[in-house]
């Protein structure tokens, strides 16, 4: 595509910024918020079924968003009786989740022969525009940052329900603002991830990024482990394991590496490679 | 819709039409986004030690725990905001080597179920005003040794965090109690 806007931050001359000072390019994906709610849901007390052999996934829509597309999204929660300790990463062992399908967020509760007591399940849900699943690389420039003075021009757009003027210099409000850095995606998509010596074949320790440098990224779990076999495959978990990973990571120019913490680290995730350096002061 | 609704950008995906709906952007949408002319600077590199080196007894049935600030910052955001933290070890004490050029986002395992110690870890999180990181141990039980020494200042990191411009849905959390 030939045509399109660009934007840079205030003090950067737009024709030699690095992608990361870019505050708008009109060929990317951002980090745009589709829906931010609140949920409070009540769940019943439920009698234990009669056998292990018997045992059921019960499903209780927290939010439906109707993206046809498993979105990216975050979410954390606690319930009356406790926190949810199954959102932890160790969560596939766990009696309740919360997970996206490509129309509707739900909470995902295990039913076995101890049944199930009655607990409200509260807590934040944030939707994105990104389908993280799908494989996603956006243009890249990868020039050296030049500088420009400092103006008082530039552009800013309001945000639907932001509550501030176009002017202001406020820190919230406005979707685009030269004067702010705005975080843009670089990829995102699935993979399946390994730091087995012997991993199977077409498995990796690495997510290829080609960023240029080390850069910022967010992770979370997919295709969940199902001990029960329901399909409800392609899952996706997001939560604190968003903000965790039980591995520690190294960079280079075009992968991120993972090895796990004491124990192997491995399974299918999806993941966004953000053009936000990890390194850089900008 | 309001009238405000009627002002904006959007951009379909390629090879899209604007009609079908599904854009990739859309300037009424809230973005993440880090406000850098503000003080103190909300995207910044900080060098720090992991902090004390905490003595604690290990005791012979409940763990002994200790925590302590190492770093605030007041954020000025009228909520707890949504940050991204990337802890990237420089240098460890003698038996960490592997951890040397590695990072961590949000947080950082120093001692990991450590058998004979315990579990050790830096922190990022917020609260209505500020944005910390804290220095948190464990001791583990039933190795009642005596008292154990933890790793805090052998390790070195540098930190690299951004406060975001909308609400936090995670604030943070201590990953060892």
């Amino acid at each position: 595509m030939d045509t399109g806007a660009v934007f840079a931050q205030d003090g950067v001359d737009v024709r030699n910024a690095a992608d990361y000072q870019r505050v708008l390019d009109s060929r990317w994906r951002f980090m745009e918020v589709e829906y931010d709610v609140s949920f409070n849901i009540g769940l019943p007390a439920v009698a234990g079924v009669a056998t292990v052999a018997d045992r059921y996934f019960e499903k209780t829509l927290v939010y439906t968003h109707a993206l046809g597309k498993i979105p990216f999204f975050e979410t954390d929660a606690v319930s009356s009786i406790g926190t949810l300790q199954q959102l932890d990463f160790g969560f596939w062992s766990s009696t309740v989740g919360i997970y996206a399908d490509a129309d509707t967020v739900f909470l995902r509760r295990l039913i076995s022969t101890g049944g199930a007591v009655a607990e409200t399940i509260s807590g934040r849900l944030r939707v994105y525009n990104l389908p993280i699943l799908e494989a996603y690389a956006a243009p890249k420039t990868f020039i050296q940052s030049g500088s420009s003075p400092e103006a008082n021009t530039g552009i800013q757009f309001l945000e639907e329900s932001g509550g501030v003027s176009l002017g202001d210099a406020s820190s919230i409000g406005f979707s685009i603002d030269t004067r702010k850095k705005i975080l843009s995606v670089h990829r995102h998509g699935q993979v399946t991830l390994s730091d087995s010596l012997t991993p199977p074949a077409g498995v990796t320790d690495a997510i290829f990024h080609d960023v240029g440098y080390p850069p910022t990224f967010l992770l979370a779990q997919t295709n969940i482990v199902d001990p029960l076999a329901v399909d409800y495959d392609p899952l996706i978990y997001i939560g604190p394991n968003m903000n965790y990973i039980p591995a520690k990571i190294s960079s280079d120019t075009s992968y991120l590496h993972f090895k796990g913490i004491q124990a192997s680290f491995g399974g299918t995730f999806g993941y966004i490679i953000l053009k936000d350096p990890v390194e850089l002061q900008q | 819709m309001s009238f405000r609704n009627d002002f904006g950008i959007a951009f379909a995906e390629d090879n899209k039409d604007m009609s079908d709906g599904r854009w990739r952007f859309d300037s009424r949408k809230p973005k993440w986004a880090v406000d850098v002319k503000v003080d103190p600077p909300r995207l910044r590199i900080v060098t720090m030690d992991g902090g004390t080196k905490f003595v604690l007894q290990q005791p012979p049935a409940t763990p002994n725990t200790a925590i302590e600030t190492l770093f605030q910052q007041e954020h000025k955001m009228p909520f707890p905001p949504a940050f991204l933290c990337f802890f990237y070890v420089t240098d460890v004490p003698p038996g960490h080597s592997a951890d040397v050029g590695k990072y961590q986002n949000n947080i950082l395992d120093m001692n990991y179920n450590n058998i004979s110690l315990g579990q050790e870890a830096l922190f990022a999180t917020v609260d209505d005003t500020n944005f910390y990181i804290k220095h948190a141990a464990k001791t583990n039980v039933d190795f009642g040794q005596g008292p154990s020494t933890f790793s805090g200042s052998d390790f070195k990191v540098r930190l690299r965090f951004e406060i975001l411009n909308l609400r936090a849905v995670y604030l943070g959390r201590n990953p060892i109690f």
